[in-house]
């Protein structure tokens, strides 16, 4: 009987040992909640319809996007670290075409817009406290404003000017208050209508673009060039070096990040064809076409939509982050090892729910910010958030 | 017809008079075990820790409803060892299957006052979680006759196995399922957006009746979830394709399950030579 007592109370033992030992295994790290998030910003409007542009983390770690809505009209949305909305504001009438891309100096915002009559560009600051933005600058003489690069020394202003039928591009102080310097190519044709369906969103949206290369010997532009949508390499001075020539206003490239040593991660469309090179090389002082580069073609990959090419770090190596939309409306995220062709890894995201690629940064925590509208109930274009973990990001390159 | 009904009697009175009768024993089960069969019917609630949303806004309230515990059905059965330490004390161990279910209820509208329209969706969600369980308990029996009322309490070790979602929506909002209406999601598995493990603390009261060859029980218990049920770092992975479909994403909870269960015990000793029931004019209680 003893014995008997003995067993019975010992399997009982056994099995409360083994409840602390689960509850000891279930007291993991705690999972932060900034860590990952999917945010759609809610605007009960139906009239609405949002494009977004770009996407800055702000000081409380939060994160403002950029965005266009109802055509040029422009939207500002200010969140917390966890992607929920803080506050927006709806920028007055007359400032209108905000350009990518939200720019950083000295822990504000800023960001490019246009004067709905005058034509002429803004410079914008963002007041978080007054949760609106205002006027910081404006440049009377640059008209049509298409995209705005931050260089780190200076801030490039692609534009375009319709008196003489060409594009500019503007050189603008670090402190974003005066020109430094100007250059300009000959699109010897009238591209107007062009740029107002593209800025006022009626019609096709060109991917225009500035960059800058590593050296700061040259600057890559996207635009209208001799009757065609081209990129062109302006030296230093902002003089004409060399051109990769569009097939006319249906071809040319859609998104350029410079390595170094003449060496690019590329993304080029012909028509409604895609096609990467994460690691081209390019003479910036050729006379070539942008067809001829060597380029591998991406079928499923919406050549309309915009492509963004980033660098971003993923446990101490470097790659080549592509981020595209899909022809069934997924993001895609393409990740190349950086300097070379190798497709490292990729990521689908959304399913069954229209996405559309619009900005993407890597964070502090080793994640991605992206930055995309999602068309709600397949009806309202609305901007939304996703922050993709680093955990996620790693298990996609192993 | 009126043979079976006054058979029914019959039995009815035979077994109310073998209630009654039975109050004349006490019962004697120290050192002895019971093997039981258990099962019954339970109720669940989210106690909400943390609400989360996918559509976010600055001046709307978007958070879920969910439904109240008794629209959250769900059922359990298993088996049961028991262990009598004295008369009044034993251990009780389960290894049982429980479903659990809890509802909540979405709702969006957007207006076009331009264009003078109007988009309205309600959505129902309805979750289904199975678990493993294993609540290790110990229970008083109050009284020592034939029929004991028990108080028990311990933990419950809880193992997930299966978690299943389903939404069905339609376009008026009025808190009910428009029939008309009404459309369906695919049912998808949720296991991943739900922990696997829990522990709770559970305790209810109950009610045996012994006979010398079988022990009837039935007895109610509650059951407090200690851990949260949803897992946080799955929150937004949408590896169901909700999140952007529906706009679901779970808050995070802990689990109330309260349950109603009977149970059919046999002595795993010889109930006959072990003499359990005894007549309590011949036996003190020891």
């Amino acid at each position: 009987m003893m014995k008997n007592n003995f067993s019975h109370t010992f399997a009982f033992n056994l099995l409360f040992l083994l409840a602390f030992w689960l509850v000891f295994l279930s007291c993991k790290k705690e999972f932060e909640p900034e860590e990952s998030f999917i945010k759609v910003y809610n605007d009960n409007n139906g009239n609405r319809n949002y494009f977004p542009l770009s996407i800055e983390r702000t000081n409380d770690n939060g994160y403002l996007t950029l965005s266009a809505y109802n055509g040029w009209k422009i939207h500002l949305l200010k969140t917390d670290a966890v992607g929920d909305m803080l506050w927006e504001f709806d920028l007055p009438s007359k400032y209108v075409n905000a350009v990518p891309n939200l720019i950083e100096r000295n822990g504000n915002l800023y960001f490019v817009c246009m004067d709905a009559v005058g034509l002429f560009t803004y410079v914008m600051q963002v007041d978080e406290n007054g949760k609106n933005a205002v006027e910081f600058q404006q440049f009377t003489d640059l008209k049509y404003p298409l995209y705005a690069a931050d260089a780190g020394d200076a801030v490039y202003i692609q534009n375009y000017i319709r008196s003489s039928f060409r594009t500019g591009i503007y050189k603008i102080s670090s402190t974003l208050d005066q020109i430094e310097n100007s250059g300009n190519v000959q699109i010897f044709t009238d591209v107007e209508d062009k740029i107002v369906d593209h800025l006022s969103y009626t019609g096709k949206r060109f991917p225009f673009f500035v960059s800058v290369t590593p050296e700061k010997d040259y600057v890559v532009l996207s635009g209208f060039n001799n009757y065609s949508f081209s990129t062109v390499f302006m030296d230093a001075n902002l003089d004409f070096s060399g051109v990769y020539n569009g097939a006319a206003f249906d071809g040319g490239m859609n998104a350029i990040l410079p390595l170094g040593a003449n060496k690019y991660s590329l993304a080029r469309f012909s028509f409604a064809n895609q096609y990467f090179n994460p690691n081209a090389t390019l003479s910036p002082t050729t006379i070539d076409i942008a067809e001829s580069i060597p380029a591998t073609g991406k079928v499923e990959i919406d050549a309309s939509s915009p492509i963004l090419i980033k660098n971003i770090s993923i446990n101490s190596s470097d790659y080549s982050v592509y981020l595209s939309t899909t022809k069934s409306n997924q993001l895609l995220l393409s990740l190349y090892e950086k300097g070379t062709s190798v497709l490292k890894g990729s990521k689908y995201l959304g399913e069954s729910v229209p996405l559309k690629a619009a900005d993407f940064h890597q964070t502090q925590d080793g994640g991605l910010i992206i930055l995309t509208r999602v068309t709600l109930m397949g009806s309202f274009n609305r901007i939304a958030t996703i922050k993709v973990k680093k955990e996620e990001l790693e298990a996609s390159v192993d | 017809m009126i043979l079976s009904t006054k058979l029914s009697v019959v039995l009815l009175l035979s077994a109310l008079s073998q209630f009654t009768y039975g109050q004349n024993y006490s019962v004697h089960n120290k050192n002895k075990s019971y093997l039981s069969l258990i099962g019954g019917v339970n109720f669940s609630l989210p106690k909400i820790t943390d609400r989360y949303s996918v559509l976010t806004s600055n001046s709307a309230r978007l958070e879920k409803d969910y439904d109240n515990i008794i629209e959250n059905p769900g059922a359990q059965f298993g088996i049961r060892y028991s262990f009598n330490l004295t008369n009044s004390i034993s251990l009780v161990g389960d290894v049982a299957y429980q479903s659990v279910g809890f509802k909540y209820f979405t709702n969006y509208s957007w207006t076009d006052t331009v264009n003078k329209q109007e988009f309205n969706r309600e959505m129902h969600h309805v979750q289904k979680i199975s678990y493993f369980t294993v609540p290790l308990q110990a229970r008083w029996e109050i009284t020592n006759g034939q029929l004991k009322p028990y108080i028990q309490g311990g933990v419950s070790l809880d193992f997930r196995h299966q978690a299943k979602k389903i939404i069905h929506y339609d376009n008026t909002i009025d808190g009910e399922e428009t029939d008309n209406e009404l459309a369906s999601s695919a049912e998808v598995s949720i296991k991943e957006n739900t922990r696997k493990f829990n522990l709770g603390l559970t305790g209810g009261v109950g009610l045996n009746y012994y006979t010398k060859y079988v022990t009837f029980g039935l007895e109610g218990n509650v059951k407090y979830g200690l851990f949260k049920v949803i897992s946080d770092e799955n929150r937004y992975s949408d590896l169901n394709g909700f999140a952007l479909k529906y706009l679901d994403v779970f808050d995070q909870f802990k689990m109330v399950v309260l349950n109603v269960q009977l149970s059919v015990s046999v002595p795993l000793n010889n109930s006959i030579s072990t003499n359990i029931l005894r007549r309590k004019k011949y036996y003190k209680r020891r």
